[in-house]
């Protein structure tokens, strides 16, 4: 069991690989703070990008480099693999305008939709053909998790008025197009 | 792995609080993973950096008491809760100076608008919550 510490010494989880990552944290993710890792599986774990940062936090070492717990876009057997991007804010960019008063307009139809195709897809495709185990520290029923909001948690509609699907939403449909049941304590099973 | 650089620290958060009138005292703690609180008497609040330094705060679960395997429970969910009570409020005033879509790019500018709209957020609806009353949440809970 290795005790993960941050810069300032302060204790912010346990890991034993093939085994559990223990979150030491004030705040709780979905599902709790433990995420039970398989010794002959990597362990896909997704939600919201804030939420995913929790856990990726653990995979840094004080210094500023990787330990390994967490893996991005490869595969981890015994740790895991989450998703990391710099193309979100990038493609977020492409799409973005400024109206008539000067705030900022998103196309968010197009930012999802080029994410998921050219990002999203093809990580969870991968985690899906590996057979990994999934855990969700988000809640895939929370409105606010599974639709588009803006920087104050409300929610960003399209023109027509409707909610759009966020890309975590997407995930959660994906996996269940693909036969998956999601279960309540933030794992899913096929 | 892509890691953006962080920006939040303690005192930043403290100059962007100064900026506010608070109902009673409060200390800041450096509490883990770059994790700060503010620590009022009956009230705790975690700030949090999350990715590409989009700012979070959430309430303490020992706080709200919903239970030591719930999500913790976020400032935007509180405000969704209050905000239609506290607008119906004799002489209640809309909030000034909330920015929607703050900038793609982590940065420490970032960072403190992130820290603005939540106080902003917390002057205007959730000071009850910062004097210790989450009675509102009992229906939630339940």
């Amino acid at each position: 069991m290795d005790d993960l510490v941050d810069a300032l010494g302060n204790a912010i989880g346990k890991f034993s690989r093939g085994n559990n990552l223990e979150i030491i944290d004030d705040l709780t993710l979905h599902g709790g703070n433990n995420i039970a890792l398989s010794s002959s599986k990597t362990t896909t774990v997704t939600g919201v990008l804030d939420d995913v940062n929790t856990v990726a936090k653990r995979g840094v070492n004080p210094d500023g480099t990787f330990n390994g717990i967490t893996n991005a876009n490869i595969e981890n057997v015994g740790g895991i693999n989450i998703l990391r991007s710099p193309k979100w804010g990038q493609i977020k960019n492409k799409y973005k305008s400024v109206n008539d008063i000067g705030e900022k307009m998103y196309d968010w139809n197009k930012i999802s939709d080029e994410f998921w195709e050219t990002v999203n897809k093809p990580w969870i495709d991968d985690a899906i053909a590996r057979g990994d185990n999934l855990r969700f520290v988000s809640s895939p029923t929370n409105p606010k998790a599974i639709y588009v909001t803006d920087d104050l948690g409300d929610f960003v509609f399209d023109a027509s008025g409707n909610k759009i699907t966020s890309i975590f939403g997407r995930e959660i449909n994906y996996l269940k197009s693909k036969g998956y049941t999601i279960l309540n304590d933030g794992t899913a099973i096929k | 792995m892509y890691n953006p650089q962080t920006f939040f620290n303690i005192k930043t958060l403290e100059v962007v609080l100064s900026n506010y009138n608070w109902p009673c005292t409060y200390i800041l703690k450096e509490i883990g993973a770059g994790n700060i609180s503010l620590q009022f008497p009956k009230c705790t609040i975690v700030f949090s950096e999350g990715f590409e330094s989009k700012m979070n705060a959430y309430f303490l679960n020992s706080e709200t008491k919903i239970g030591d395997k719930s999500a913790s429970f976020q400032i935007n969910d509180a405000v969704k809760i209050l905000k239609p009570i506290k607008e119906k409020e004799l002489g209640f005033k809309n909030p000034i100076g909330l920015k929607r879509f703050l900038d793609d790019e982590p940065s420490e500018e970032k960072v403190k608008e992130g820290l603005n709209n939540i106080c902003i957020l917390l002057q205007t609806y959730l000071l009850s919550c910062i004097l210790g009353d989450f009675s509102w949440l009992d229906e939630v809970v339940s």
